[in-house]
Order: structure tokens, then C-alpha cells, then sequence
């Protein structure tokens, strides 16, 4: 068996893209967009602007590159970044946005309705139904949900990225789950 | 049954292994005597595997490749480091010789063309490597002044 070949680690690809080897900076982005892309779609909700949102991300990350210091893993500074990005997104295009109920699942429209979503009976409605429940939160909790469920982040990196003590953190995330469990109700035990 | 317990709002906490050691192994041990805090447990189980499995979908490979286009260099690029750091020496040298001339001034008040302008206007151009050849001529020009002097 011949030696496994060892991949650079972010610091070395960082070394070497604040040189000038713009090769290495791609390669921190095959590296993290992909994950980076879920958060981003998880917090905007649709596909054009999360690729938007990922497109400042790099970008920015690309520019202050040289100040970022180590202290804490490169995807969590990314993922500061984003969430900034992600804010920015909401704030421009408006949150209160109108949505035509054609291209609503029944089920997204059960919500909006009534405030509960009945169990789906394809796979694609249930995603669909997902994704609509997490569009509904408010942007606070929408950001502690996804962060902590897709992004696997502990406590003290959310309250980094998010720039919140460690506690609010917490709270925000047990009231989104509370409103989880209640928009959800018919999908849990 | 009770879906309140005084305790339901640290079963989040527990759910996310955020409790320090003691606090775990006493939620375990309430846990195990408290459906209410059981039921939560399980509810919270729930939602992160639906969450995980359907909250957000996989990037598209087409995106992946908008984004690298979209970033400053390439990610390989078919301009080597080297030739753009000639180009921009050729285009600094370029000014100069081209002042040079505006003044009417040269080295031996010569009215010979230098040897790359002599080249450039006989050669034929591909315009795909032109700041390649653009900076080997300036190169060779720049060798052939330090030989002669």
C-alpha cells in the first residue's frame, strides 16, 4: 500500500493564496462552497440568491484574506462572512415579499393558513415543506436552526459567526425549536 | 401526560451535547423517569434528521463553476505568472522607449530602429501568445543592450 497522499490543510492553501497562487484559493473554495452553498440556500431560500450570496462571500473572503488571523477554523470565518451576506440579501430584497400561492405546495399553503403543515405524500413535497417551514422563521431563529442543524456548529462558534453571547444563542435556539415542533407537529412522535 | 417539565427547556442543550459532564449524566438519569422530557428528546431527534435530510438541497456542479468564474484569477490559468510579470515589464519599457524617442534623444543618435520594433513590424502575430512574444522581444532586446555594452 503506498503512502496516502496527504491533502494541504486550509492554512497552507491560505499561505499560499495571500502569496499570490490564486490556484490555492480555488481550491479553498471547492473545499468549503459546497457546504457553504447549503447554509446559504437554507438562510435565503431559493437558488439565486444564495448563489449571489456565495459569490460576495468568496469575494470578500478574497479580498481580506491577508487579515484573517487563524483564531478561529477558516469555515467559521466563511461562515461570518455569509451570514452577513445572507442579512444583507434580506434587507434588500425585503423579507415581506409577495409570494403567489400557485407555486406553493398545499401543504406550504396549509401553513400559511393555518400555521401547521399535514404530513406529505411524496418525497419532494416533504423537502419542499421543510424548506418552507424554515423560510417562515424569523431570520434570528432561521439562522441558530441552520447553523446548528446543517452547519454542525457548536454553541461558542455560533456565537461567534453570530456575534451574540453564548446564552442567546441557546434561547434563540429553543424557541425556533419550539416553533419547529409546532409547524411540524404532524411529522413528529 | 404532561408535555411540561420544568426541565424541557435544557433537553435542547442536552440534544446538542452542550451540557457540561454533571448536568448530562443528571438530565440522563431524569430522562429516563420523565415522559415528558423523553417525548422532547425524541421530537428534537426528529426534527434534526428531517432538517439534515430535506432542509437544504446539494450544490448544483454548474453553480460551483459560476463561482470560480466569478472570482478574481483562474484555476488554472492559462497565462503563466511569468509572462504577466513580463508583460508589465514590457509595457513599463515600452513608455520609456517610446519617451525616448518623443525627445529625439539615443544612446549613439542613431536613426536605426531597435531590434524589437524591427521584428515586430516583420513578424506575423498570434494574437493567443502576442504578450508572450511581446515580452521574449523586449527580453532579447533588453539581453542584446547589456551585451553591447
Amino acid at each position: 500500500m503506498g503512502a496516502k497522499h496527504l491533502q494541504p490543510t486550509d492554512s497552507d492553501l491560505i499561505r499560499r493564496a495571500t502569496g499570490g497562487d490564486d490556484a490555492a484559493f480555488h481550491e479553498l473554495v471547492d473545499r468549503h462552497a459546497p457546504q457553504l452553498y447549503r447554509l446559504a440556500f437554507s438562510l435565503v431560500g431559493n437558488a439565486a440568491d444564495a448563489d449571489d450570496v456565495l459569490q460576495e462571500t468568496f469575494a470578500g473572503a478574497f479580498r481580506q484574506l491577508k487579515k484573517f488571523e487563524g483564531r478561529a477554523a477558516f469555515r467559521t470565518w466563511l461562515s461570518q462572512i455569509l451570514v452577513r451576506q445572507a442579512a444583507r440579501c434580506h434587507r434588500s430584497r425585503g423579507r415581506a415579499r409577495m409570494v403567489s400561492l400557485d407555486t406553493l405546495s398545499g401543504a406550504a399553503r396549509e401553513l400559511l393558513k393555518n400555521g401547521t403543515v399535514p404530513p406529505a405524500g411524496r418525497e419532494s413535497d416533504l423537502r419542499l415543506d421543510v424548506l418552507t417551514v424554515l423560510d417562515t422563521l424569523s431570520p434570528d431563529h432561521r439562522e441558530v436552526v441552520v447553523l446548528r442543524e446543517l452547519h454542525g456548529m457548536s454553541y461558542d462558534e455560533m456565537a461567534d459567526v453570530l456575534r451574540v453571547p453564548r446564552g442567546t444563542v441557546e434561547s434563540r435556539l429553543f424557541r425556533a425549536r419550539q416553533e419547529l415542533k409546532d409547524r411540524l407537529k404532524d411529522y413528529l412522535p | 401526560m404532561s408535555d411540561i417539565c420544568k426541565h424541557t427547556r435544557e433537553i435542547s442543550a442536552y440534544h446538542d451535547g452542550e451540557l457540561p459532564l454533571e448536568e448530562r449524566a443528571r438530565l440522563d438519569a431524569h430522562i429516563s423517569r420523565c415522559p415528558a422530557c423523553a417525548l422532547e428528546l425524541e421530537r428534537l431527534r426528529s426534527i434534526s434528521r428531517l432538517l439534515m435530510e430535506h432542509g437544504s438541497p446539494e450544490m448544483p456542479a454548474i453553480a460551483l463553476n459560476r463561482l470560480h468564474a466569478g472570482l478574481p484569477g483562474t484555476r488554472d490559468s492559462a497565462i503563466p505568472r511569468m509572462a504577466r510579470m513580463l508583460t508589465a515589464a514590457a509595457a513599463a519599457v515600452l513608455v520609456v522607449c517610446g519617451a525616448w524617442l518623443w525627445s529625439g534623444a539615443g544612446a549613439n543618435g542613431s536613426d536605426e530602429f531597435p531590434s524589437w520594433e524591427r521584428v515586430a513590424v516583420t513578424l506575423q502575430v498570434d494574437p493567443a501568445n502576442e504578450p508572450q512574444q511581446i515580452a521574449q522581444w523586449i527580453s532579447e532586446n533588453l539581453l542584446l543592450e547589456q551585451d553591447n555594452d
